[in-house]
């Protein structure tokens, strides 16, 4: 560790204080001299996030990242939006965030009460919006964002300078009275601000501003106009420890010229903040990360406008245990908000949390979004944010599997029933006790009565391990014999609730479901008998006009 | 290594910040004393100029202060030759040029003052300290002519004549003093005291405040001793003798006029102006205007001699006319 690291303490709203910091210290810290120094350092911030450490995880993200869509969950839900515009937010740290929930509950606690905090107070929100835009205007001028030629390198000194002082009093003033994790930024400001390389930074900007003062009398014509003016006293700020004597200052410069530097008052200059800015790296660097932490909760707290917008209400869940019951109240699936269309929101309540649920009912009916909801609510319950539903409660588990899109891949050396085999395979390898799992309609790729004695099996194996399980499948038959037999432990069964019509209300009750509707789907997509005759005729009536007649 | 960047009202921490920034180097490295090699070079070209211009400023005072020197010196000299001039020997040769102008133009007739008609009393008064000035009249109107007439005026037959006067008129005696002043040996026995106008002319320049100007205002050394040189050379001491003359002899010849022919040295027909003043008060002593005609000369001497003789006859002329004696005539 870094010598002049110092004892201060790097606040960190992802974990409680006393952590060390998780960002790579030296690294860091070395890309932010550069970067004041002027060298090229677009998305050094972003990198620095990308590699940072994050809280122990039990979760893989690779398990259910990308079936669950939690990329585009992040860039499109977690948005943040502050006086009309929206801030640039590095997607890629957010989504580690959240694919890597941390394993303690004490921290998810942590976040929980920051996140709550911070929601709970309009005033809080804006300042916590206020440092963040200090911070982003930090990171523009380090990272030189504009990408336009510097033409005084010092003046882009200076104001990186002054925009570190601004965060360092919004630190150490608008937060010393919070009641959550948010607490350690107060600490952390007042710590900033009581410090020798502070008063450093506030004596040098004072310097810049204010070398001397004069006081004049300026005459004014009758016309209004100014005839002239003198200089009645000229005081300089010597109190200022960076007043020097105008001999020494030439004798700094003769001196920096000796050393090797050019000869002139800038480079006196740039040597003072040279000075002031090394003081303050440590700083800096925790800003960095900080800068990252609030992305995460203002991400989450724009969710929470986003789906408001939509009528739609999020919540901090009750965290239960694994034996309690389900109870999640209009819960809907926030992916469907990226498409413009308004979801439907269903309510879960009864079921023990630990059981293993199948899901049926007719295509397009909603299972596969209802899996998609419960995969996110847990995931963003775990990472201690709001939640898409109204009210409820989560058990936090161990880990996530989703297998809930099949994709084919060119080289893939089994076919469908041979993947998703693999796929199961892989499931109990890796899967902890006390995970959630959630898998979309399973074994369809055999025929039925094969692909139902797999079924039976995976069943009974996830139900040995304790998890969260949420199958949908279209076995019906074979779903209303497990319903009637009860031979399967904690077994527990949903149907896509139909209305009159028999469409789908896209709510969900105990039970199976009696028909997959899958000719109302066929009907609903052109594929009826009376439609695809028409369509062969159609065609035959073509080739017959395009064959010349034989005589 | 501390820095000047550093002040007495900044925290410790700080001016050690400062010095690693200064010197790019932290507190603990083993290079923190050495500079760097562009220091070096920096510091051995400044120290090469720093040197230069001391060697530079060294020489340029050690110039300066034998440039004083010099000039004192010969400031010195100069206003030691000075001393014992007339008070008003800055405006001598302006008031002389006055005089000559003045007696140049339209002939103000003939006058001799009281105090010389004795031949005793002139001859007295001829022996007391005089410029001479001899040249055509016209060129008495113009300084650059009056200085030419100097530059060719000597201790002639005339002055020679007038001042020693022969007891003779004939040719054979004026023409035997003719020969002596061109001899020069008769004038420093007679005209010794007689100063050429020519000397005040090129010398007093030397001794008046222009010049003197001249020598403050030197800028080099090799001015100054070009400066020197001249003032060796310049007949200082003939002026100041000249300067302390009494009385003026002023001598123009009017052009022919015209009723014979010009000899071969120069002689002709004319007329001649004499004038003799005392110089400190511009008493006009004497003012006569003569004819001269070398015709009566015997040809195988006019040719050579005429002018001497002619001018010895002029002296004889003055003399006899302020006195009214006569010398003998000898036409042989």
């Amino acid at each position: 560790m870094d010598d002049g690291r110092r004892n201060l303490m790097t606040p960190d709203l992802l974990q409680p204080a006393g952590a060390v910091p998780r960002i790579d210290f030296d690294h860091t810290k070395f890309a932010l001299s550069l970067a004041f120094d002027g060298a090229v350092s677009g998305g050094m911030f972003s990198e620095a996030l990308d590699k940072s450490a994050l809280p122990r995880s039990t979760w893989e993200p690779s398990g259910f990242a990308s079936d669950l869509f939690v990329s585009r969950f992040v860039a499109q839900c977690l948005r943040v939006r502050i006086g009309g515009r929206e801030a640039t937010l590095s997607t890629r740290h957010l989504t580690r965030v959240l694919c890597q929930p941390p394993a303690e509950v004490a921290i998810v606690e942590y976040r929980r009460e920051i996140i709550a905090e911070i929601a709970g107070s309009n005033d809080l929100r804006r300042a916590f919006e206020k440092l963040y835009l200090t911070l982003c205007a930090l990171r523009t001028l380090l990272e030189n964002a504009g990408a336009g030629r510097v033409w005084d390198a010092n003046r882009r000194k200076l104001d990186i300078l002054m925009a570190l002082k601004q965060v360092f009093q919004l630190l150490a003033e608008q937060f010393p009275d919070c009641q959550s994790g948010l607490g350690c930024l107060g600490t952390f400001g007042a710590q900033v601000t009581a410090s020798e390389p502070y008063q450093a930074l506030s004596d040098l900007l004072n310097y810049d501003a204010h070398l001397a003062s004069l006081s004049l009398r300026v005459a004014v014509g009758a016309d209004g106009r100014i005839r002239g003016f003198e200089v009645l006293s000229v005081n300089e700020n010597s109190d200022n420890p960076f007043v020097n004597p105008v001999w020494r200052r030439w004798l700094s410069k003769i001196e920096l010229f000796l050393r090797g530097y050019r000869f002139g008052d800038g480079e006196v200059m740039a040597r003072l903040l040279d000075s002031v800015f090394s003081g303050l790296e440590v700083e800096l660097v925790a800003m960095v990360q900080l800068l990252g932490d609030c992305e995460f909760y203002l991400g989450a707290l724009g969710f929470k406008d986003q789906a408001e917008a939509a009528g739609l209400n999020v919540c901090l869940p009750k965290l239960v245990t694994a034996e309690s019951l389900r109870d999640l109240r209009s819960l809907f699936n926030p992916l469907l908000l990226l498409n413009g269309s308004v979801p439907v929101p269903c309510d879960l309540i009864g079921d023990r949390l630990t059981s293993t649920t199948l899901v049926t009912g007719p295509n397009s009916g909603g299972k596969t979004r209802l899996l998609q909801a419960l995969g996110l609510t847990q995931l963003l319950a775990q990472s201690g944010l709001f939640i898409p539903a109204r009210e409820g409660s989560v058990a936090l588990s161990s880990g996530l599997v989703a297998s809930l899109i099949e994709q084919v891949q060119a080289d893939q050396a089994e076919g469908r029933l041979g993947m998703e085999l693999l796929r199961i395979r892989a499931l109990f390898e890796s899967l902890p006790p006390g995970a959630m799992v959630l898998l979309d309609e399973l074994c369809s790729g055999t025929n039925p009565s094969e692909g139902e004695q797999i079924f039976e099996l995976v069943l009974t194996m996830l139900n040995r391990l304790g998890l969260q399980v949420f199958i949908t499948t279209h076995f019906l038959a074979f779903a209303a014999r497990l319903a009637g037999s009860a031979t399967i432990q904690r077994l527990n069964f949903l149907q896509v609730e139909l209305n009159t019509d028999r469409q789908p209300t896209y709510q969900f009750k105990a039970g199976v479901a009696q028909t997959s509707l899958a000719g109302h789907t066929a009907e609903r997509l052109g594929v009826t008998g009376d439609q695809l005759l028409k369509l062969v005729e159609a065609s035959l009536s073509k080739q017959s006009r395009q064959t010349p007649e034989r005589v | 290594m501390a820095t000047f960047l550093a002040t007495k009202k900044m925290s410790p921490a700080l001016r050690a910040r400062l010095e690693v920034s200064v010197s790019g180097r932290k507190p603990g490295d083993a290079r923190a004393w050495a500079p760097s090699r562009a220091a070096l070079i920096r510091l051995a070209v400044l120290v090469s100029l720093v040197v230069l211009l001391a060697t530079i400023l060294l020489a340029k005072q050690r110039s300066d202060q034998e440039l004083a020197q010099q000039r004192a010196t010969l400031l010195e000299r100069l206003r030691g030759e000075r001393v014992g001039l007339p008070p008003n020997f800055k405006t001598l040769v302006s008031r002389q040029y006055l005089w000559f102008e003045s007696s140049a133009r339209a002939y103000a007739g003939d006058q001799i003052d009281p105090s010389i008609r004795e031949d005793t009393a002139f001859s007295a008064e001829l022996l007391r300290r005089m410029l001479y000035v001899r040249g055509p009249l016209e060129s008495f109107a113009r300084p650059t002519g009056i200085a030419e007439s100097a530059a060719h005026s000597y201790r002639d037959a005339f002055l020679l004549c007038l001042l020693d006067p022969p007891a003779a008129r004939s040719e054979k005696v004026l023409l035997s003093r003719a020969r002596k002043a061109l001899t020069g040996v008769e004038q420093t026995l007679v005209a010794a005291h007689v100063t050429r106008y020519l000397e005040l002319l090129v010398g007093l320049p030397y001794l008046l405040p222009d010049w003197e100007a001249r020598v403050q205002v030197a800028e080099s050394s090799f001015e100054l001793e070009k400066l020197t040189r001249r003032f060796d050379e310049a007949p200082i001491r003939a002026a100041k003798q000249a300067a302390h003359a009494e009385l003026g002899l002023l001598v123009m010849d009017e052009p022919n006029d015209g009723s014979g022919p010009t000899e071969l040295d120069g002689a002709c027909p004319h007329y001649v102006r004499v004038e003799l003043r005392e110089l400190r008060t511009n008493k006009l002593l004497l003012r006569l205007r003569r004819h001269v005609d070398p015709g009566w000369i015997s040809p195988s001497i006019r040719w050579e001699h005429a002018n001497g003789i002619n001018s010895c006859g002029l002296g004889l002329d003055i003399r006899e006319q302020v006195s009214g004696s006569k010398a003998e005539d000898d036409v042989k």
